[in-house]
């Protein structure tokens, strides 16, 4: 019982962190009607941007995990503190005209929330025995156990001699490993329920968002979700992103093709549009995603593939070189990333487990 | 994707690959590319006038859709470059994810959404919605994770229920061990700042173990202070699970060796002697082996020097090698005998 109250804490702790994140930027663009989700999207993939930069030094500074939580438990306090005081009233502004939002979209509502409520339930129920949850889930348990980032086989418990690039980027799972530490819960807690819970809630938040760009009204967003929602419960193979976003939602890879994809799509469909947004925002928001991609997966390269297969030959028919310039920017973090990864495979360098 | 390789299938691999990436969702796709055309029929050659047909945004989606999917067919679904680049990166196994790169189900969803939320009577809307997901439902299968795999947790840690309580025991049995003891002593001066001294700190001091196959993986997520004799991708080989990629020559020392300790705990390989498999476990210093009670060869471990230790759960929990004090390590044809 007691876990179950700190793993249910501990989620809602994140949500208001991920709030406080995207409406802090939301208000830095001097927007004050901005949606709630989509400030908790934005915050969603601003905090593990920054996460996989301290986490990163972590690691190759070999400083000890309960260092690193230290650090992101200073991070998250300041975030929700200015977050608070400076976007409190916001909040509470949509909070108020929320009745009136939830009448424009009718009856459909609440098939929309049964359907996310569906997804949520299941990532919090759904009991995974695979190997690759071994390696994940290990990641975050070896490394609360150790105190270390990474130096241990989370598979065998045995002490590595050098950090394998494959594994060496994608530093997710030292984020459940954080809020174990936080919060006194098991590592297999935080990682197969509480960020379960938390991943599934922003894959659906992430497709509503989508539909609301790319259709005009709020039921057509319904629609949409509703129906990605059906079509991921009813994929009929391993490989699809559905069976990722119902068995394997603690999961890095999950996030890249149920979180990362739909916000890709997102961000290249309003530059498609000349959206009124401010570009250097999307560009922006773009590099916050990919940033945060890297930290989730080596898969980081579907989603910077999508990207560059919609925005540059965009760019090259429409002679926009700004835009050209706007994806350099925003892919950058893979960009880094794939080289780092080459140079490690290459033996150019290694990221050593001792000094 | 197992099974599916370029030495195979040649620049039918990505044919095959998307084939069995789809399986029976091959329809998302057909729904996918109809709307794609249909659109570009409508956009292109629309008089204008019926601008609820073709607006907002959908000659840019539609735009986007065929300018990504054109782009990924000259590149990354180019059969003749992945031919040629796929098998020297190593990523056979997870091509499949590059279909990922052309959101079907999220561009399916957007031209099935465009349709049905067209139309200004409501219960018109609400009716197509409804047959969209009423054919979802019948022409498509659920969710392998869905159809075999959901099982409501019986521990708030999501594991099989037995893994804490064998868990709880082999730390029980191990920490009144000598060798744990022995240990301990020399972890409490040992150099965390070492490579040395961490190991002896870190490793020396767990309990080294074997479980069985649909355990071993749920282990360490739950207690990362048990360490296994196999890492993952050796037991997944061991297993006939090739989907990793990662293959074990039959000239691997440490792979025969835990091989041999699997063949030896589970009476499959006759050929495993006594001898060989106590060297294959003093090798790899394994503490203890946890065998299901219907499937465990206990004749042979016993004959072999490990100890019953607990008969948990339906598993039996064997130690190997462990002293307590006063007792004393018998060989193992006097444990036989005895």
């Amino acid at each position: 019982m007691k876990i179950a109250v700190l793993a249910l804490v501990a989620l809602l702790m994140q949500l208001l962190l991920f709030l406080c994140a995207g409406s802090a930027i939301m208000k830095m663009r001097k927007k004050s009607a901005y949606r709630l989700s989509g400030a908790l999207l934005l915050g969603y993939f601003v905090y593990f941007s920054v996460f996989e930069v301290i986490c990163f030094l972590c690691e190759i500074f070999l400083a000890p995990l309960d260092r690193l939580a230290v650090i992101m438990l200073v991070v998250a306090a300041a975030v929700i503190f200015a977050g608070t005081i400076f976007c409190g009233k916001d909040w509470i502004l949509r909070l108020k005209t929320l009745k009136e939002r939830a009448k424009e979209h009718g009856l459909i509502l609440i098939f929309v929330i049964a359907a996310v409520v569906f997804v949520c339930l299941f990532a919090l129920i759904y009991t995974d025995a695979s190997a690759d949850s071994d390696y994940y889930v290990g990641m975050a348990s070896t490394a609360l156990y150790t105190n270390t980032i990474g130096r241990f086989d989370p598979t065998s418990g045995s002490l590595l001699k050098a950090i394998k690039p494959r594994y060496a980027y994608a530093l997710y799972p030292y984020h459940n490993a954080v809020i174990a530490d936080l919060f006194r819960i098991p590592a297999i807690v935080a990682a197969r329920t509480v960020m379960s819970v938390i991943n599934a809630l922003m894959s659906c938040i992430a497709v509503y968002q989508l539909g609301r760009t790319l259709l005009d009204r709020k039921k057509k967003a319904d629609i949409f979700t509703i129906l990605v929602i059906v079509f991921n419960a009813f994929s009929a193979t391993i490989y699809l992103p559905g069976t990722f976003l119902f068995s394997r939602t603690f999961e890095g890879k999950n996030l890249i093709a149920n979180l990362v994809m739909p916000a890709a799509m997102l961000i290249a469909v309003k530059i498609y549009r000349k959206a009124e947004e401010n570009r250097r925002e999307l560009f922006i928001s773009m590099f916050f995603v990919t940033a945060a991609a890297v930290s989730f997966s080596a898969s980081v390269v579907i989603p910077t593939a999508f990207l560059v297969a919609a925005i540059l030959p965009y760019s090259l028919i429409h002679k926009d070189i700004k835009a050209l310039g706007g994806l350099m920017f925003g892919i950058l973090p893979p960009l880094v990333w794939a080289v780092l990864y080459v140079l490690n495979a290459h033996y150019v360098f290694i990221i050593r487990t001792f000094g | 994707m197992e099974g599916v390789t370029v030495s195979k299938y040649g620049l039918a691999f990505v044919a095959e690959s998307l084939r069995k990436y789809l399986g029976e969702s091959w329809l998302l796709l057909a729904v996918c590319l109809l709307g794609m055309i249909v659109s570009a029929v409508l956009v292109s050659f629309g008089d204008g006038k019926s601008k609820s047909l073709t607006s907002p945004g959908l000659k840019d989606v539609t735009c986007m859709n065929w300018t990504v999917l054109i782009f990924l067919s000259l590149t990354l679904y180019n059969p003749v470059l992945v031919k040629s680049l796929i098998p020297g990166l190593g990523m056979t196994t997870v091509y499949y994810r590059s279909f990922w790169a052309f959101p079907i189900v999220l561009a399916a969803a957007y031209y099935l959404a465009y349709l049905a939320g067209g139309f200004q009577k409501r219960w018109l809307s609400a009716m197509i919605l409804a047959g969209i997901v009423a054919c979802a439902v019948i022409f498509m299968p659920l969710n392998p994770g869905i159809r075999y795999h959901l099982q409501l947790p019986t521990n708030v840690y999501k594991v099989n229920g037995a893994i804490p309580v064998l868990a709880d025991a082999i730390h029980e049995d191990f920490e009144q061990t000598d060798q744990y003891q022995e240990k301990m002593e020399k972890a409490a001066n040992a150099d965390p700042e070492t490579r040395k001294g961490l190991r002896k700190i870190m490793v020396q001091t767990l309990p080294k173990c074997v479980f069985p196959y649909d355990m071993e993986f749920q282990v360490r997520q739950y207690d990362a202070s048990i360490a296994l004799t196999c890492k993952r991708d050796m037991r997944l080989y061991y297993e006939g699970n090739r989907s990793t990629g990662v293959t074990y020559s039959g000239t691997s020392g440490a792979y025969i060796r835990r091989k041999r300790i699997l063949d030896g705990m589970y009476g499959r390989d006759p050929s495993v002697s006594v001898s060989s498999f106590r060297k294959a476990m003093e090798k790899t210093k394994t503490n203890y082996l946890v065998v299901e009670n219907d499937q465990d060869s206990q004749d042979f471990l016993t004959a072999a020097g490990c100890s019953l230790i607990g008969d948990i759960a339906g598993y039996h929990i064997y130690s190997f090698g462990l002293t307590k004090s006063g007792e004393k390590l018998l060989p193992a044809s006097e444990t036989a005998a005895n």
